[in-house]
């Protein structure tokens, strides 16, 4: 089969998905167990204490935490292999936020308003996608630094007080929802609950983008890949990007009565609060 | 831009989703009992207590759960204890007449952590309020609400029968001996000094909270809200935008 008669390209190499599959895991461990703890009297952490036993969920925390850890650390070293030797692996700066995507986010809120035609022309990676990069590092590093205290009250004590303790849980308590949200509302809807790939998109477990995908969120990489001869223009001829098919539009207006009820749940249980 | 149009595309679900955020606010939720505080206000006669301690201040134990357990109580160091004005039974309900009768005669009362965990239900009783919420929403409240018995319970900062108030160097959580209550084998062993720099039995939602917690908090709720405010109209706006598309088409 000849490259470029392919109707997709490969986004992500084995390294990118079984790194992303580690951070999936060790999220899901953590939000489940965590969450758990953090609304314990709710019928569902009820239910989940039932079963698995408070002392377990801890287990399950900790051996999550000691994942994502361990993930982050992997990142860093393969990071910085593939920088130093770069000839023989490949090394991106396309996760380098730039002037770019200040400018694209002020297009985006112009066309989410409705001000401007066509969604901003969007590299390898959109300033949404690299701010939840940088998110995960800025994440890492407080519920890392307020999560081993909890764990280990005992040594973190002979470095904090009491009270920068009980700090540090309030901190982890909460920066657990900060992360939630964008998390199960920001980067789910992107890449699951999104109509255009609902149920989801494939780049995570076969690292595929379709050509008509990328053509519609990550346009300036499809136009430099085509330029380059790496991709066949020929292919997506007289494609439309941006429609749906009419099932898909039943589910956009579905999604959009969830998850505007889940965004007014969210500002009628913040609110107050915030402003108490 | 039809912006007439624009609005009414956007109305209809949005509406609809709000419709279903009063739902599900309209669950009732878990409003806090009224307390029974104050029960304090009635005082006792420990003149009863001396008819306890005609046995229990001798040195006896028995056998509960395969576990040789002492039966003494120290009348003396009670009776100076913030509670020796008030007689055993307030705590001791299961101690009844039939007790009396027939002291041999198990009581039905769990031992060891179990123990602990039945009767720091009972001090809440009347040290209702701020202690018994700001425990709630403490690490070792949620851990022994969910049945991790491991955790601290009143008792085991507090002590039993020998309870003073903080502010007496004797006491148990005074704070030259918290951080000692705090570091034994059991529980957080060899617990450094800061652990007693701080406050107990706080709320940091609340203003009554030391600032520098309240304000943490604050910040946090502040942060989700943004969060909130970011997250959500590009979702449900991205959404539109999508129902749009094609229109006309």
């Amino acid at each position: 089969m000849k490259k470029h008669k392919q109707n997709y390209v490969q986004r992500w190499n084995l390294q990118h998905r079984l790194q992303h599959g580690a951070l999936a895991l060790s999220m899901v461990g953590l939000i489940v167990s965590g969450l758990a703890i953090k609304y314990h009297t709710a019928a569902w952490a009820k239910g989940w204490f039932s079963l698995i036993g408070f002392h377990k969920n801890l287990i399950l925390h900790k051996a999550s935490a000691t994942l994502l850890v361990a993930v982050s650390i992997y990142h860093v070293a393969w990071l910085l292999v593939s920088w130093m030797k770069e000839r023989s692996h490949p090394f991106s700066w396309a996760m380098m936020p730039n002037l770019d995507d200040v400018k694209h986010a002020g297009q985006h809120m112009a066309y989410l308003l409705n001000l401007r035609k066509e969604p901003p022309h969007y590299g390898r990676y959109t300033y949404l996608e690299k701010f939840e990069y940088l998110s995960i590092i800025w994440g890492m590093v407080v519920m890392g630094l307020t999560g081993f205290s909890l764990w280990l009250p005992e040594t973190m004590g002979n470095f904090f007080t009491r009270e920068i303790l009980d700090m540090f849980r309030i901190i982890h308590g909460n920066e657990a929802v900060v992360a939630c949200i964008a998390l199960l509302y920001g980067h789910f809807f992107s890449v699951h609950f999104n109509p255009a790939v609902f149920p989801s998109s494939p780049v995570w477990y076969n690292g595929k983008i379709s050509l008509e995908h990328m053509m519609e969120e990550h346009p300036a990489e499809y136009q430099r890949m085509v330029e380059a001869g790496q991709i066949d223009a020929a292919t997506m001829a007289g494609a439309q990007p941006h429609g749906l098919s009419p099932a898909r539009k039943v589910l956009a207006f579905v999604e959009l009565i969830i998850y505007s009820a889940i965004f007014y749940w969210l500002l009628i249980s913040y609110l107050p609060k915030a402003l108490a | 831009m039809n912006l007439a149009r624009w609005i009414r595309a956007a109305a209809l679900p949005i509406l609809g989703g709000l419709l279903l955020a009063g739902g599900l606010m309209l669950n009732p939720g878990t409003a806090s009992a009224a307390s029974n505080a104050s029960q304090l206000a009635v005082p006792s006669e420990p003149e009863e207590n001396k008819a306890c301690l005609e046995c229990h201040s001798k040195n006896e134990t028995m056998t509960r759960d395969g576990k040789e357990i002492s039966v003494h109580v120290d009348g003396a160091e009670y009776g100076e204890s913030v509670h020796g004005i008030i007689s055993c039974v307030r705590c001791h309900a299961e101690a009844g007449p039939e007790h009396a009768a027939d002291p041999t005669k198990p009581l039905n009362l769990p031992t060891g952590r179990d123990l602990a965990v039945l009767k720091s239900q009972g001090c809440v009783k009347c040290h209702a309020g701020p202690y018994e919420e700001s425990y709630k929403l403490s690490f070792h409240g949620v851990a022994v609400a969910n049945g991790d018995n491991r955790a601290a319970t009143c008792v085991d900062c507090h002590g039993v029968h020998n309870i003073l108030p903080s502010r007496n160097t004797a006491s148990a959580v005074s704070p030259e001996n918290l951080a000692g209550t705090c570091g034994t084998a059991e529980c957080h062993q060899n617990a450094p000094e800061n652990f007693a720099k701080g406050k107990e039995h706080v709320i940091a939602s609340e203003k009554s909270a030391p600032p520098a917690l309240h304000l943490v908090y604050k910040f946090f709720m502040i942060l989700i809200l943004f969060d909130t405010m970011k997250d959500g109209p590009i979702v449900m706006f991205e959404l539109l935008r999508r129902l749009q598309a094609g229109r006309g088409h």
